[in-house]
């Protein structure tokens, strides 16, 4: 895994900073070079001055904005990294599809049901735009 | 159905009056016991009537409970699911690093200190909610600091608030006496309040910056004023005279059921307090609420 890993940039976007550290411990153990973000603003910023590969990104409230903006700004700066939505609310499966349609990869249910499961599935979307 | 009643009355009474027998001549004592009859059947009316308005009250107070509940239920998902996140995936570190064999002591306290620090986030939050539920059997009235009310119904609001980018602004004056009250049921008039205020940015597409503002003030031996002001959508003036309405809701049916504010009147009625609404389409709305001090029983009749 780490070698088709190693060198890739992930970028983590989570207002819960105890989520990003968590995440960016395992990341940066699977050789990633990890990018953090606990807002749009800043996730923006990163965006648009690093070379980004794969977005793990807090989708927050219903009308998400937040995670829309980020989104957006991925698909600008970066037409070809991969979008990971993570989302803590009860949603429906049309908001789900709505977001996939929208260019997002992959949509993760917050609680994880396994970190592991979910470090794995990250790192086998950015193997496969090798 | 009173000449009924007043021949009835006649024939068991042990003086009959004779109402008709007499002709040409004015009964004023068969014309009193008639209006005396009447006013008995509008008294029981009446009385009918307001058993009906306690019976709705009670009705309307529970629907409104479930109702805030319900739009309560969103914001309470996301607020447990991000601990419990924490929890299961610091849970997975430890499993994963003992598997590896590369678990160390370091590593260790800072996952389990996180657990701790998300389970207690939990814990204060589900209290939070026990207290909400249980409103009805906690009738008890105590000393309340409102900047404790008003920090509490901001537990679940304010990550909402700012995760959709609205800037809180509070300015709680502290210490502030304690008034006489019913913890719960002042809990709810802020979490109604406040919950409005931050449904008035939904439908915006303009880039304003979007605030709330709380504020509470203690007027010299008197009372207590607080104000919670946005400036979001505001109030058109064509529904200004139905927002108090039992029922009457903006909101789509899923986010609200037009009960918060009805409620909330009727929960400042009973600490005999008044309630101020200014508002302007498009500018905003201040709501001012002025508790009293004076230690009194709940206020049942207004």
């Amino acid at each position: 895994m780490s070698d088709e890993t190693a060198s890739k940039n992930i970028l983590i976007v989570d207002d819960e900073e105890i989520i990003v550290d968590i995440l960016m411990r395992r990341f940066e153990r699977m050789g990633f070079s990890v990018h953090a973000a606990l807002d749009r603003i800043t996730a923006i910023d990163i965006l648009e001055n690093q070379q980004i590969d794969v977005i793990m990104c807090d989708v927050l409230l219903p009308n998400g904005t937040d995670g829309e903006a980020v989104l957006h700004a991925a698909l600008a700066q970066h037409p070809e990294s991969h979008f990971v939505a993570m989302s803590g609310n009860i949603m429906s499966d049309e908001s789900v599809q709505k977001l996939l349609q929208q260019g997002v990869d992959l949509f993760i249910k917050k609680p994880f049901l396994s970190l592991g499961e979910v470090a794995d599935q990250v790192a086998e979307l950015v193997s496969h735009s090798e | 159905m009173i000449m009924d009643d007043l021949h009835f009355k006649e024939k068991k009474g042990a003086h009959p009056i004779p109402v008709h027998t007499v002709e040409d001549h004015e009964e004023p004592l068969g014309e009193l016991r008639r209006f005396e009859d009447e006013n008995n059947e509008l008294r029981k009316e009446l009385e009918l009537g307001e058993e009906r308005i306690k019976l709705l009250k009670k009705e309307l107070k529970q629907a409104n409970k479930l109702a805030t509940l319900g739009t309560m239920g969103a914001g309470v998902a996301h607020e447990l699911n991000n601990p419990l996140t924490v929890i299961s995936a610091e849970a997975d570190e430890i499993l994963d690093s003992i598997v590896a064999g590369r678990l160390s002591a370091e590593q260790t306290v800072v996952s389990v200190k996180n657990i701790k620090q998300c389970a207690e986030r939990m814990r204060c939050l589900i209290d939070y909610i026990r207290q909400y539920i249980r409103r009805d059997e906690d009738t008890s009235w105590s000393k309340i600091d409102i900047n404790v009310i008003v920090e509490n119904a901001l537990l679940i609001l304010k990550p909402q608030m700012l995760s959709q980018g609205i800037e809180l602004k509070l300015n709680l004056s502290k210490p502030l006496p304690q008034i006489w009250g019913h913890k719960t049921k002042l809990g709810s008039i802020f979490q109604n309040l406040l919950s409005n205020a931050k449904d008035s940015f939904d439908d915006l597409t303009d880039t304003r910056n979007r605030q709330i503002k709380i504020e509470t003030t203690f007027v010299a031996t008197k009372e207590i004023i607080i104000t919670l002001s946005d400036n979001g959508c505001g109030i058109s003036e064509n529904i200004k005279e139905k927002i108090f309405d039992p029922f009457f809701s903006t909101k789509q049916a899923d986010k609200g059921t037009g009960l918060g504010l009805a409620m909330t009147i009727e929960n400042i009625k009973e600490h005999r307090g008044t309630l101020y609404c200014d508002s302007k389409e498009n500018v905003g709305s201040k709501f001012t609420i002025s508790l009293p001090l004076e230690r009194r029983g709940p206020n049942r009749k207004h």
